[in-house]
Order: C-alpha cells, then structure tokens, then sequence
C-alpha cells in the first residue's frame, strides 16, 4: 500500500523537473520592442548617425551639386523610397501640398533647411547650412554641417548632429542622442536623453556682474579610519561646511556634505550623496541612490547614480580640457548650469525651469 | 492446488480427495501486504549480520531523505530563478554606460610571453599599432621576454623608440615555467599608472573594450574588472551554437550586481586590477588565479565588475566552478555578515555563497543518486541523476537553473538562437556521448602493433 503513492508523486515530480527548462524559450522567444534609451540604443544611435554621413557623401554629393545649379531634384531609390534634394535657394515649404501634415521623403538640402511646424518628418534630414525645426514639429533624425535649432515643442525621435552649434528650445524633447561640435544649448523645460558637446549649458545663463566665489575653507575633515587598506569608511557620513577632505570616500549610506566643503578624491555612497551648496569636488562621484547636488557646485569628475540626479541652478560638471560624463535613470538640472562633455538620461531628463537664487 | 498469498497462512498438507468441495469454493485472501520482518526471513535477523542490515536501511532513508531535500532546494532554487528572470525582464535594467567622457587614469598593460618568437613579435607589432578608444598617451606597455629570445627583445627596443617612457620591458624565465598570474606581481613593480590589464596572447584585441575595461574602475569601492570570453555564433551546426548558448547563457544576465558568480564561473581573460587593492592581498609570493584574487578582494570588502562579449575562444567556453573555490567561497560568509563593507560587496559575497552551495548541492544529489542505485532504489537514483543532468549546463557540472537563461537581450539578431534555448537540457546528453567518442577512436595495442596493417601515409613523409 506504501509503494503506489511514492511512484504517484515522483512521475508529477518527473514531469515538473523535464518541463521547468522549457519554460524559459516561451519567454525568451517572446518578442520584445527595441528601446532606444539604453546604452544600446544610444551607441546605435551614433553609428546610424555616421552611416547616414557616409550615405550622404557617397551617394548625394553629385545630387547636390546638381541641385545647386539645377535647382530641387526628386526621385527615389533603389528600395522606392522617395527623398528631395532641395536647391540651394530652395524651400521645402514650396514642394509640400497645401495643408500636408506628414513628409515621408528623406530631405538632403544644398543650402539652409526650414521644416515648417507641426510637420512631422518620417526620414531623415541633411543640410550643409542650417536647419531650422518649426514649432510642435516631429523629426526622425537630422545631420548639418551648421548649427541646428529646434523649435519650442518640437521633437525629435532618434537623433540630431550638428557640426557647430545645437539650439533647443523651451519644451522641446530629444528622445535620442544629440550632439554638436561646438555647443549644445537647452532651454528651459527641454527634455533630453543623451547630449554630447564640448559645452552644454542648460537654461538661461548667468549674467555678466552674477558671480560668486566660493567660501573659503577654514579646516581639514578626516573621514572614519578603515580597518586596514579595506574599502568602507562606515555607514552615514556627513561632512561640517566649509571644511577640505581629501583621499577616497567608500560609504554604505548617506553622505551628506555641507556648503562650501572641498573634497578631493573619488566618493562612493551606496544610498545617496547630498551635495550643499558651493561645494567643488575634484573627482568621480558614485551612488547607488539620488544624487542631490546643491546650488553653484563645480564637480570635476564623472557623476554616476543609480537612480537620479537632482542638480541646483549654477552647477558646473567637468571643465572644457577634461570632459567628464553626467550619467543617471532621471536627471533633473537647474537653469545656469554648464556641462563639458557627456550628460546621459537613462529614462528621463530635463532642465528645471526655476531661476538661480543667486 | 491453491494458491495462497503472503498472509494467508500455512499451505494445507492434505491431499486433494480428501479435501471437501466447500473448501475448495473459499475465496482467495489476497493482500499487498508482506508479512512482517521477522516472519520472512527468520534466519536473517539473527547473527552478525543484524547491523549491517539496519545500516543499509538507514543509509537508504537518509540518502532518500537528502535527496528529497535537494530535489525540493533545487525547485525552489529554479523557482527563485524563474522570478528572478521574471523581475528583470520586466523592469529591463538598463546596461552601465559606458563613460565616454572621464578623467582617464594612466593604465598598464601587460603582455605575457605566450607562442613562438614570430607570435609573439606579430602580438607586439599588433598590440602598438592598435587604436585603442583610450588617450594613447595614458597606455603603458608591461612587455614580458624571455632573458634568451633575442628577437623579441630587438622588437622590444624599437617599439621602446617610438614610444618614449612608456614601454616597460620586463625579463622572465623561459615560456613555460611562468604562467600569466605569476607575472603579476612582478609586472606590478615596474609597471606605471592606476590599474595593470592582463592580456592574454592569444585573444584577438577588439579596439573598443579598454575604455569600458576601466570606466568601473573610476568608482572607489571597484577593485577587479573582469571580461569574459563570449563565442561569435560559429558556423557550424546546431550542436555547436547550442553549445555555446548553453555555455554564454549566464553571461547575459550579468550585471555589476552578480559579477562574482559570473566571475567565478570562469571565462575571464582580461583582468584590470587595481593596484592598491592587489597590493592589499594576502596572496603575495603564491600563484594568482582570478578565482583567488576576486575572493581575496571580495572578502576585503571590494568588489568586481564584469564586462561582457570580449570575443571567441573555444576552450575558454567550458571552464567552471572548481570543487576547491566552492568550499573556499564557503569562508566568505564573515564578511557577508558585516555591515561596514559596501553593499555591493556584501551582494557578491552573497553570490558567491549561493553558487558554492548550489555546486555543492548537485554533488551531493549525484552522491545520493549512486548511493541509493547500490541499495536497491533504482527509481530514486534515477531522479536523481535526472535532477542532476536537467540543472548541469557544462561540462564540468556547474549548476546553474536552466530558468536563469531565460533572460536574452531583445536584439533581433539573437532571436533566432533564443528559440534554440529551450533543447538547451540536451546538450548535456550530447556532452556524454562526446565523451565517449575519444573511447572509440582508441586503437587495441594488438591491432596496432600488427605487421601486416598498411601504412596509410607513404614512406617519404617519414
């Protein structure tokens, strides 16, 4: 009577233990949308970018000569997808039907380029002179060899090169990767995701008589002695204003500083930096939490969170000879601040539209 | 004659006309039940063979016992998997960024005399004309010769001209006696800058891994980056991809989270130490395997990260979680308990801990399953070996949940071998017969060794 009910249970156990490793193929063959906001997203991003440079050079350069001297050509390719090579005093308002809402051809303009607004762009765009995104309109891509401004409330989907200088204006979004070679500008309630510029400032700038020097420092601090050369100087830690620290800084909590502090060295904080303000940090800064960082802080380094990044007006990352890199999930930034190099959303980002205190 | 079963008494001795017909018509008194233990077999509860008996019975409930518990740990283990892989797909963690904007330390790298001299002068040739995504001037070479290869050290001096000061020659016995880990110590002396990458001699070198190799390393807390080998879908059939899905499923689950695990289960081939934490180590003047050096720094309180997707190597695939490191990751648990180490420390002690004790769990449910096959249990012990064959990946029997391959990344590319995750289990049977195959292919000395049997190469390429 003993034997029936073992042999009972083991083939259900059988059964469980041969199926469990099919399991996962139902959710891996699952088909997943492409994200465009990781890492991925961005580097592909970039070499989409370089390939549709590429593109243009190879395939369009005698198009366009032509159309300079021609004036604006039509056509489509070898796939039967359409695109217009605008002349050189060419409008691209000239070739859209009264009331057209939706371009669907690949634009290559000899010249300047103006999208007119609420139009919505399915391809990409390139000039060798500016390019100009009306308001509320929506673009897939664009690469100039000039600047770029984009509109208040325009869009832009995947990506933006400009060789020169990079406009955004209020409201807009860039839900890709940006770049310029100069200078990217953001205006107030700009939302982006990924910008690359030797500088980068965010809302309206300082004025000229609008500076303050930071406070001078009255003392050393020394953080918690670690055992040995063991990584770890405590839990929570939180540093008097207006003093200098300097070696590296492994925190398991908080780290909390206060205004005008120096520190000099690489911080790590697993659940959050807190940053007062005038504070100048001259290395990488980690946290495993949200990184709040007060008003007028200059950080040197690389700042990396976890979570997000909440910066005051005022702030300066890195400096034009040492770009560093902004990356978090969220990054709020406040008007008048000034980034050289990298500032990275993983999700979200956006300049706060509140004015400096200062 | 009537049939009687266990229970139903003595066999009448009467001869059958003497039997009455109401006998004959009595119902049969059949029963499952045996009789009991000193009634079967009264001979054998006697004599000197009453403890073994009751030693065999225990050692068969216990390994039953065990083996239940291990049967349940594993399902839970595979359950745990499962939610984990459910988590992560839905919440997509994102992959680190990697920095493209940073204050770049200066970097050494070490190259280590692997091949013949032509190797390892092409590797030389190769390694200074590579264009590298990292400031050149922030890149010093740590280039190990042979005192007596003559050659190498010619292409030492010219590659030492061009760039000026930051090549670092670095004499060593012959190839052979030194492997790569015992060339860090000595590489750490007369090295430059912040962090010494080993490179192995025969990997290719992939122009776009170094600056991701260091960015972890800009973070205080991080001690040991650690790339893996990751196989290019080769061309050959589906046994082979199935083979390296099989092999590479957990390196797409890795995060800086669980990089020790990922760690310890091998494949690494380039290392960026940091020097002041290696300095730190208690393993001077011993050999430096990457098992060693990560448990050593993660019992410190630092902790590695793991880079993904370096490039192909075959015999790198297979290479797992040794019984030794398992019961040394064991002693990591101190530091899993203090709360002054960095929480991601304290994440990696605790997965170290969960891999060493999942690989100590299948050798005990191996263990059991032989066990119970020589004390009579032949369906036990063969759930068992189930159990083992359906939660071993390799070769080397590491266990790790098939559930844990549920996460890929969603490129379209890869979709096609996503589909071939589920036939994964039965590369473990293919393995066996792998196995096999070099039995077959053994020559008998006899027939070797006959006179007769014809050369099949002809007498000049002797």
């Amino acid at each position: 009577m003993n034997d029936l009910p073992d042999g009972l249970l083991l083939i259900p156990l059988c059964i469980a233990i041969c199926g469990l490793p099919f399991l996962p193929a139902l959710l891996a063959a699952r088909k997943l949308p492409r994200s465009t906001t990781g890492a991925q997203g961005t580097a592909d991003s970039s070499a989409q970018c370089e390939s549709f440079r590429s593109l243009v050079e190879s395939r369009f350069a005698s198009l366009i000569n032509l159309a300079r001297t021609n004036g604006t050509i039509r056509g489509t390719n070898d796939h039967g997808q359409p695109y217009i090579v605008l002349g050189f005093q060419s409008h691209l308002a000239q070739y859209l039907a009264p009331d057209s809402r939706r371009l669907r051809s690949c634009v290559i303009a000899s010249g300047h380029l103006d999208i007119p607004g609420e139009l919505v762009c399915d391809r990409e765009l390139f000039a060798e002179g500016r390019i100009n995104l009306g308001h509320h309109a929506l673009a897939k891509a664009m690469l100039s060899h000039r600047d770029i401004a984009i509109g208040p409330r325009a869009r832009v989907t995947h990506w933006v090169r400009s060789d020169r200088r990079l406009d955004i204006a209020e409201a807009a979004s860039i839900k890709g990767w940006a770049s310029a070679g100069i200078e990217v500008v953001l205006a107030r309630r700009a939302r982006f995701r990924k910008v690359l510029a030797p500088e980068i400032r965010f809302g309206r700038q300082r004025e000229a008589g609008d500076t303050r020097n930071a406070p001078d420092t009255i003392g050393s601090f020394s953080p918690p002695a670690r055992s040995g050369e063991q990584p770890g100087n405590g839990h929570h830690l939180q540093i008097p204003a207006q003093h200098t620290m300097k070696g590296d800084l492994v925190l398991s909590g908080v780290l909390t500083v206060g205004d005008g502090c120096h520190l000099i060295g690489r911080i790590r904080a697993d659940k959050g930096i807190v940053l007062g303000q005038d504070v100048r940090v001259e290395g990488a800064i980690h946290a495993g939490g949200d990184i709040r960082i007060g008003a007028r802080c200059s950080i040197s380094g690389p700042v990396i969170s976890s979570a997000g990044i909440h910066a005051d007006p005022g702030c300066v990352f890195g400096s034009r000879e040492d770009p560093c890199t902004v990356s978090a999930e969220t990054i709020l930034i406040g008007e008048a601040s000034l980034a050289h190099g990298t500032v990275h959303a993983l999700r979200h980002g956006e300049v706060l539209a509140e004015r400096s205190g200062a | 004659m009537t049939p009687t079963l266990g229970g139903a008494g003595p066999v009448p001795t009467a001869s059958a006309p003497a039997r009455s017909t109401a006998h004959d018509t009595l119902p049969l008194r059949l029963t499952r039940a045996f009789p009991p233990e000193g009634q079967r077999h009264p001979e054998t509860i006697v004599g000197s063979g009453l403890s073994g008996k009751l030693a065999g019975a225990w050692l068969r409930d216990a390994a039953l016992g065990l083996l239940a518990m291990l049967a349940a740990l594993t399902l839970l283990n595979s359950l745990a998997g499962w939610m984990i892989a459910l988590r992560r797909r839905a919440e997509r963690p994102l992959q680190p960024a990697v920095m493209t904007h940073a204050n770049w330390p200066v970097i050494s790298i070490l190259i280590p005399p692997r091949g013949n001299a032509r190797a390892r002068i092409e590797r030389v040739r190769e390694l200074a004309e590579a264009d590298f995504d990292y400031p050149a001037e922030r890149i010093h070479f740590v280039i190990a010769h042979p005192e007596n290869d003559d050659m190498l050290i010619h292409a030492i001096e010219e590659l030492r001209k061009q760039r000026e000061g930051r090549v670092h020659p670095l004499p060593c016995p012959p190839a052979g006696e030194q492997g790569l880990s015992g060339l860090v110590e000595s590489a750490m002396t007369c090295s430059a800058g912040d962090a010494l990458v080993l490179l192995d001699q025969d990997l290719p070198v992939p122009a776009d891994w170094l600056r991701s190799a260091v960015s972890p390393l800009l973070d205080p807390a991080t001690a040991i980056v650690v790339a893996r080998c990751v196989g290019i879908a080769p061309e050959a059939g589906a046994a082979a991809r199935l083979e390296m899905l099989s092999a590479q499923a957990d390196a797409r689950i890795v995060t800086q989270s669980d990089a020790l695990a990922r760690l310890l289960a091998g494949k690494a081939r380039i290392r960026a130490l940091r020097r002041q934490a290696l300095r730190t180590t208690r393993l001077k003047g011993r050999a430096l395997s990457e098992e060693r050096i990560a448990l050593e720094l993660a019992g410190q309180g630092w902790q590695a990260a793991l880079l993904d997707g370096l490039s192909y190597r075959k015999d790198a695939i297979g290479q797992g979680l040794r019984f030794g490191t398992a019961i040394r990751c064991l002693g990591l648990i101190s530091g899993f308990l203090k709360p002054r180490f960095p929480a991601m420390a304290r994440r990696q002690i605790r997965a170290a801990l969960g891999t060493a004790l999942a690989m100590l769990g299948w050798q005990a449910m191996f263990l059991c399953g032989i066990v119970l096959y020589f004390l009579g249990e032949p369906l036990a012990a063969g759930v068992a070996v189930m159990l083992c064959a359906f939660t071993a990946f390799d070769s080397h029997g590491v266990p790790d949940s098939a559930l844990r391959a549920a996460i890929l990344p969603p490129e379209g590319a890869q979709r096609e071998d996503a589909c071939l995750l589920a036939l994964m289990p039965m590369c473990y049977l293919a393995r066996q017969v792998q196995g096999l195959l070099p039995v077959r292919q053994l020559t008998p000395r006899d027939q070797a060794l006959e006179p007769d049997t014809p050369s099949t190469l002809p007498a000049e390429s002797f």
